[in-house]
């Protein structure tokens, strides 16, 4: 039984905001944070995001960058908009706001670039019924990428390679099963750009994309086996690396773009604005996709080697 | 303006990006509420042909397939005089041959099994106590010894147990490597027989007894002493790793086959004029036995009475229902997303307004 039948059994319904004279009205008023609100405030911050991209582009002074070997270490603070359908549950979205914190240490030694970046992201979702859940993601990313000299140039660099990097996205709808956990883990070797365009002697803008090869991915089964899963760390995380299978590009696809700009750059650091979308998409026995976007501020301290 | 452009075009995709969604797939099915024509050995009727009155079952369902109603709800299946009347899926129609978890309703399973274990011999006397049959899973203490099936069937063992807090623990098999102990380790709050306590652990302690007494997993004695006479042989019963079935919850059956399980309680135990179940046992498991227990609902061996419509129910979590109506020879199957939150279920409340517009319909 695999498929669409299988699939459909999984289906966990929703509940109406509005149902009738019902007792438990009071639990969906209490659940029902609009997430129109944060919509609203999610699209006029990336509309002023995206302008001030524009904006550097009347003002730019070129000037040959002097490319030192440089060890930034830093930190991001992002807030997203979480969507994600996830087929092991409902055929509905959920969507809601969240935050992250990233870690993230960059090198440049010379015509190489290394980057490791750790983060959570941690956020609340809920469908058009107003039955929430919680949305929890670990991320770890490195990438070790070479100078593309040919592309390069006097005001711009680009650094392209390889890229590993691990997502587990686990929610928990805990207002429609409170008992299960579900989960889209994903190991991925990537193709890692990453360039880099002097704006003028204080900032630079910044464009980041990650594309997957191939992946372990793990998602839970057609049918849960189990009527409760056991909420403790050892069980969640044996849980959420269960069922791996190798996949490519036929059945997982992932693209992660970053676009940032300086607010300011100075010998000892950065204060960089950006904006962030990563998309994972499994299509394979239970698909699920996930679409998370945002702003971020990083914050990144320089020490100069040579 | 090269840069300007390339800027812009870069740029693009980010604010498409931005501010794109996600698509939803259907939620709610075409309604069809006619019984489909499945090589099963249900037979079929329409609705005029089992004295009801079409019009108004069609009213039934379309209440149901009203996601804002009952948007939790999967299948509603209606049996009269013997014969499927009306079945309907409302979220997705593969659901009719999928076996789901029903819940609480295993327990109202659990309950037939002990009555064919009582005539095989295989458990003695009602008023044997249990400690007789499971003595190495009871510590100490002489008031749980002296819990008899009586008290654990009617659900008044006296053990503090609590379903949302503790039957978790019957799942996590390595803090907890005996699923009989889980239950028995917990503390009497009375004397048995005295507080009612709608509990999962007393219906595994019925399924310890049979499953050791008859020397078979609880699902190995279903399938050969109830499923296979009956035509169900697509099912699964979750276990726990000490080889005891749960018997409180976690059987999955497709509608039809618990619709089957309907239509046997409707014919007091007979399946094709064989009786599987003890007629008797089912006439004493659909009577009150809570007997002087004021704080007790109206509650059979492992089966709710209603009283007020002359009926007796299973019912298990998320909106599971199993209602049979004797005096109208009518039997009425609803199931449901299986792990929902309480607030987020069809409650019996719900699914009594549908009872009623179906009774309501009857001629």
């Amino acid at each position: 039984m695999h498929g669409y039948e299988t699939l459909c059994v999984r289906i966990r319904t929703q509940k109406e905001t509005v149902i009738g004279d019902r007792a438990n009205m009071n639990f969906f008023r209490k659940y029902s944070c609009n997430i129109l609100k944060w919509e609203h405030l999610y699209y006029f911050v990336t509309i002023v995001i995206l302008l001030l991209f524009v904006q550097p582009c009347y003002s730019q002074r070129f000037y040959r960058p002097e490319i030192r070997e440089t060890l930034s270490t830093g930190f991001y603070v992002k807030t997203h908009l979480l969507q994600q359908k996830d087929d092991a549950f409902s055929p509905l979205r959920y969507n809601g706001p969240s935050g992250e914190l990233n870690l993230i240490t960059i090198k440049y030694p010379g015509n190489f670039r290394r980057s490791l970046e750790l983060g959570m992201q941690a956020g609340y979702i809920e469908n058009r019924f107003k039955l929430s859940g919680w949305h929890v993601n670990p991320r770890l990313s490195f990438s070790y990428s070479v100078k593309v000299d040919g592309l390069s140039g006097r005001d711009s660099w680009v650094y392209a390679g390889p890229a590993i990097s691990g997502n587990t996205s686990i929610t928990f709808f805990s207002d429609e099963d409170p008992h299960h956990i579900y989960w889209f883990t994903c190991y991925s070797l990537d193709l890692f750009f990453v360039a880099g365009f002097e704006v003028d002697r204080s900032r630079m803008l910044f464009l980041e994309a990650g594309i997957p090869l191939a992946a372990v991915v793990s998602r839970p089964g057609p049918q849960n086996s189990s009527s409760y899963h056991i909420m403790e760390m050892g069980e969640i995380l044996r849980r959420v690396h269960s069922n791996a299978r190798f996949t490519t590009v036929d059945e997982f696809q992932s693209a992660n773009l970053k676009l940032m700009v300086d607010l300011t750059r100075t010998n000892r650091g950065s204060v960089t604005l950006g904006y962030e979308m990563l998309f994972l998409r499994y299509s394979g026995e239970v698909p699920a996709t996930y679409f998370n976007n945002g702003a971020f501020l990083r914050v990144m301290f320089d020490s100069h080697i040579r | 303006m090269v840069k300007r452009t390339l800027l812009i075009f870069f740029s693009l995709p980010f604010f498409l990006a931005a501010t794109s969604c996600l698509k939803e797939d259907e939620f709610t099915l075409e309604l069809n509420h006619s019984p489909r024509m499945l090589d099963d050995g249900w037979v079929t009727s329409a609705p005029e042909n089992a004295g009801m009155v079409a019009s108004k079952l069609q009213l039934v369902y379309e209440l149901i397939f009203d996601e804002k109603k009952y948007p939790s709800s999967r299948s509603l299946l209606i049996v009269r005089d013997g014969k499927l009347v009306s079945e309907s899926y409302i979220r997705c129609e593969s659901h009719i041959t999928y076996p789901q978890n029903i819940q609480g309703i295993t327990k109202g399973i659990t309950s037939l099994l002990f009555g064919i274990a009582l005539e095989k011999g295989y458990v003695g006397q009602f008023d044997h106590r249990l400690y007789r049959y499971i003595p190495e899973y009871f510590g100490a203490g002489e008031v749980k010894r002296s819990m008899n099936f009586h008290h654990v069937l009617t659900m008044q063992s006296g053990l503090k147990w609590d379903n949302e807090r503790d039957t978790p623990d019957l799942f996590n098999y390595n803090r907890f490597p005996s699923s009989l102990r889980v239950v028995l380790q917990k503390e009497s709050v009375t004397e048995p027989g005295n507080f009612f306590n709608y509990s999962d652990g007393d219906a595994q302690l019925i399924s310890g007894v049979i499953s050791k007494t008859s020397e078979m997993p609880l699902e190995e004695f279903a399938s050969d002493y109830l499923f296979d006479k009956m035509g169900i042989h697509r099912f699964m019963w979750e276990k726990h790793t000490d080889g005891f079935n749960y018997g409180g919850l976690a059987l999955y059956l497709t509608p039809r086959d618990l619709a089957r399980i309907g239509l046997l309680m409707i014919e007091n135990g007979k399946w094709l004029a064989d009786e599987i179940v003890p007629g008797s046992w089912i006439e004493e498991a659909a009577s009150v036995r809570t007997g002087d227990n004021e704080s007790a609902p109206p509650y059979g061996y492992f089966w709710w009475i209603d009283t007020e419509r002359n009926g007796y129910y299973a019912k298990g979590r998320g909106g599971q229902f199993l209602y049979i109506l004797p005096e109208y020879n009518l039997a009425v199957i609803h199931t449901a997303s299986p792990y929902t939150s309480e607030e987020a279920a069809v409650s019996p409340e719900e699914f009594f307004v549908l009872l009623d517009m179906i009774i309501d319909s009857v001629e």
